[in-house]
């Protein structure tokens, strides 16, 4: 089933847009996040740097002139940013701003992250986030040196640039969406247009062609070959359309003369004479010559069809009343029990001569291949978007794999009719002019799987009037 | 009376092909028609243009000026007279397109004589019987249209609506042999050959409750041709 309408989403535009936007989010996060890796590294190392080259100061400084080192370097630092500690060997605060050890720092000059110091802090910095690079060692006369910095600036350079990607990314996306959904537009606007006029095309319009913009973009260079092929598909039509009118007229009317002369001939003889009668069998056998090359001519005509004052929104529930009565008669006639479910369904875009033509010929078809007794059910019902025009018939049924040769002109079912001993009557012409209807209107033909009989089922949309 | 009608009706016959032309003209005389035979477009449209036929056969296409176009200029020019359409061309939208310019009836060829001559029939009555009819009487038959009422001998007789279509076509035709494809086309309005005999089952119950044991029968079978509705034996 080709879809009617394209969600504005499914473009290819507006996908292209969002493909770029998704790109670029994630271009700039990996751009701010290389910046946030580089920076940190950098700023933790710098620190670092700057924690050893205290510590290696204030080691090598005599250990009574310690306590007042560290007091001045305190006094210096006028950011707060630094934290020392001098503790004796029982770990007992001697002098700086860390009145103790932490209990989970480990004494061994190596420098690590540590947080929630500002409690043994005795005026802890003003950064927000409590978070500083430390360096714990024991000296030579067995007291213990604690070095710290803060690095809270790195945390908050670290969340303004997460805030710079939320942000920005935010904003990429949304913008990205935005543009998507214009440069999806016009395309989808257009491609709808161009939806409407190829179904005409479809249902046998061949004038229609696909309307071409100045822009010359590819839509118009894709129309403009469709146009092309259009022409040379109309004037082929064209041609076949006067071949046929041609053979119809030729041939035609030689036949009528034929049929016609069998005919006065017949009234010079005296009715009921021999004579008579071999006319009358000779005027039976022109006349059904005559019905397969109408038969055959109105398969033609049908499938070359370009014109379509017939076809009109109609309700199809007429139509199936129309078949009752016309075939309920013929079908009791024969012994059979014929009946018609018909529900409340939508109007479909049709000609009613046709498709009355088409279902005529299947009832016909499933009254002559149901033996006595049998049943034939008409149904007519709406799944979603279709009219279903279910025929049944519990007669010998058509073997799955000659339900598409049935279909062809002159192919009878070799098991229908014959299996069961019925020598019906047929040129095997029928499905083949319900097929070419069914064709022409852009129904649908399903031979549904029956345990007993043959179960036929049209599919028709629902639509507008093109 | 009915012979007297028919020796005065006179019919013109435009079509190309001389053969069938001939046979149209001859069977039409065989029936008391006088028929006027041109084979050229532009002749045919003035000589109907005289206004003196009670009927036209027009073929579709012809030399000259074709079918379509000849009946489109005699309906703009005012002439109500009926006109049958005859082509090779069965398309459906042929048929549409040939009623809807003016013909009155489309027939495809090849066709019966016996069923031109029947369409013919049915045209001329149709002219001049234009007047509303409410009610039809054939012997002891009568029907009531509006009142969709059907006696026969005094009795009422129930009929189906597709039943009740079938007797008033009959009946507004009665005397005049009425082809299955004719009364299929009035009915049910199919334009297609039935190829069962859908319409003699339809004529079979329609005559069982017509038609009653001790009555005259009306409806008749005309052997090869059609059916018909008449009180003669």
């Amino acid at each position: 089933m080709i879809p009617t309408t394209l969600p504005r989403w499914r473009s290819s535009s507006f996908r292209l847009a969002l493909f770029f936007a998704v790109l670029f989010f994630f271009c700039i996060l990996a751009m701010l996040g290389i910046t946030y890796w580089q920076s940190s590294e950098y700023m933790e190392k710098r620190v670092d740097r700057i924690i050893q080259t205290i510590g290696e100061k204030l080691i090598h400084t005599p250990s009574v002139e310690l306590p007042a080192s560290i007091d001045d370097a305190i006094n210096h630092d006028l950011r707060k940013i630094n934290f020392y500690g001098l503790f004796d060997k029982d770990l007992h605060f001697i002098a700086g701003n860390l009145r103790a050890i932490p209990s989970s720092l480990t004494i061994d000059g190596k420098i690590r992250d540590f947080i929630d110091y500002k409690p043994i802090l005795q005026m802890p910095p003003a950064s927000a986030y409590p978070r500083a690079r430390v360096m714990a060692t024991s000296l030579s006369n067995g007291n213990v040196l604690v070095l710290g910095r803060d690095i809270g600036e790195l945390i908050e350079i670290r969340s303004i640039l997460l805030h710079g990607l939320l942000v920005g990314g935010g904003l990429t996306l949304l913008l990205g969406l935005m543009l998507g959904a214009l440069f999806s537009f016009k395309p989808v606007r257009r491609i709808e247009e161009i939806r409407k006029i190829t179904s005409a095309i479809m249902l046998g319009n061949l004038s229609q062609r696909i309307p071409i913009t100045e822009n010359e973009d590819e839509i118009d260079m894709l129309a403009m070959t469709v146009n092309s092929m259009l022409d040379e598909i109309e004037r082929l039509m064209g041609d076949i359309k006067g071949v046929t009118d041609s053979i119809a007229h030729d041939l035609r009317t030689p036949l009528s003369h034929l049929r016609f002369s069998l005919s006065r001939a017949q009234q010079q003889t005296i009715p009921d004479s021999p004579s008579y009668l071999l006319f009358d069998d000779l005027l039976n056998e022109v006349d059904s010559l005559l019905i397969r090359f109408r038969a055959l001519l109105r398969i033609s005509e049908i499938d070359n069809s370009v014109r379509r004052s017939g076809f009109s929104l109609i309700y199809p529930a007429n139509i199936v009343a129309n078949l009752m009565d016309l075939y309920e008669p013929l079908a009791e006639e024969n012994g059979l029990f014929m009946s018609a479910e018909i529900a409340h369904v939508s109007h479909i875009y049709a000609d009613p001569d046709l498709l009355s033509e088409a279902l005529n010929n299947l009832v016909e078809n499933a009254i002559k291949f149901t033996n006595s007794g049998g049943r034939i059910r008409v149904i007519l019902s709406q799944f979603q978007n279709q009219v279903w025009l279910d025929i049944i018939d519990s007669g010998p049924g058509i073997d799955p794999r000659e339900r598409e040769f049935v279909m062809r002109p002159f192919k009878r079912g070799k098991d229908s009719g014959y299996a069961s001993g019925l020598a019906v009557a047929g040129h095997g012409l029928g499905l083949s002019i319900v097929s070419a209807i069914l064709r022409l209107h852009g129904f649908t033909l399903d031979f549904l799987d029956c345990d007993n009989g043959t179960h036929l089922r049209i599919r028709a949309d629902v639509r507008e009037a093109l | 009376m009915q012979v007297k009608e028919l020796d005065l009706t006179r019919i013109l016959t435009i079509e190309d092909d001389v053969p069938t032309a001939e046979a149209i003209a001859a069977e039409l005389n065989v029936r008391g028609y006088k028929v006027d035979v041109v084979g050229n477009g532009n002749e045919g449209l003035a000589m109907a243009l005289q206004g003196k036929y009670d009927a036209i056969t027009v073929d579709r296409m012809l030399p000259g000026l074709d079918g379509l176009s000849i009946v489109t200029a005699l309906r703009n020019a005012g002439l109500q007279t009926p006109i049958l359409m005859i082509s090779a061309l069965s398309d459906v939208d042929e048929r549409i397109r040939g009623l809807r310019a003016g013909g009155d009836d489309y027939m495809i060829k090849p066709f019966d004589f016996g069923e031109l001559c029947a369409r013919l029939e049915v045209l001329l009555r149709r002219r001049m019987n234009n007047s509303e009819v409410v009610s039809l009487k054939l012997a002891d038959l009568e029907i009531e249209l509006l009142q969709r009422l059907v006696l026969r001998a005094g009795c009422e007789i129930e009929l189906m609506p597709k039943e009740f279509r079938l007797l008033e076509y009959l009946m507004k035709n009665a005397g005049q042999t009425l082809t299955k494809r004719m009364i299929l086309e009035a009915v049910w309005n199919c334009h297609f050959d039935p190829s069962t005999n859908l319409i003699e089952v339809h004529i079979a119950r329609l005559r069982k409750k017509i038609d009653l044991p001790g009555l005259l029968p009306l409806i008749h079978t005309v052997r090869g041709s059609g059916y018909t509705l008449s009180a003669e034996q």
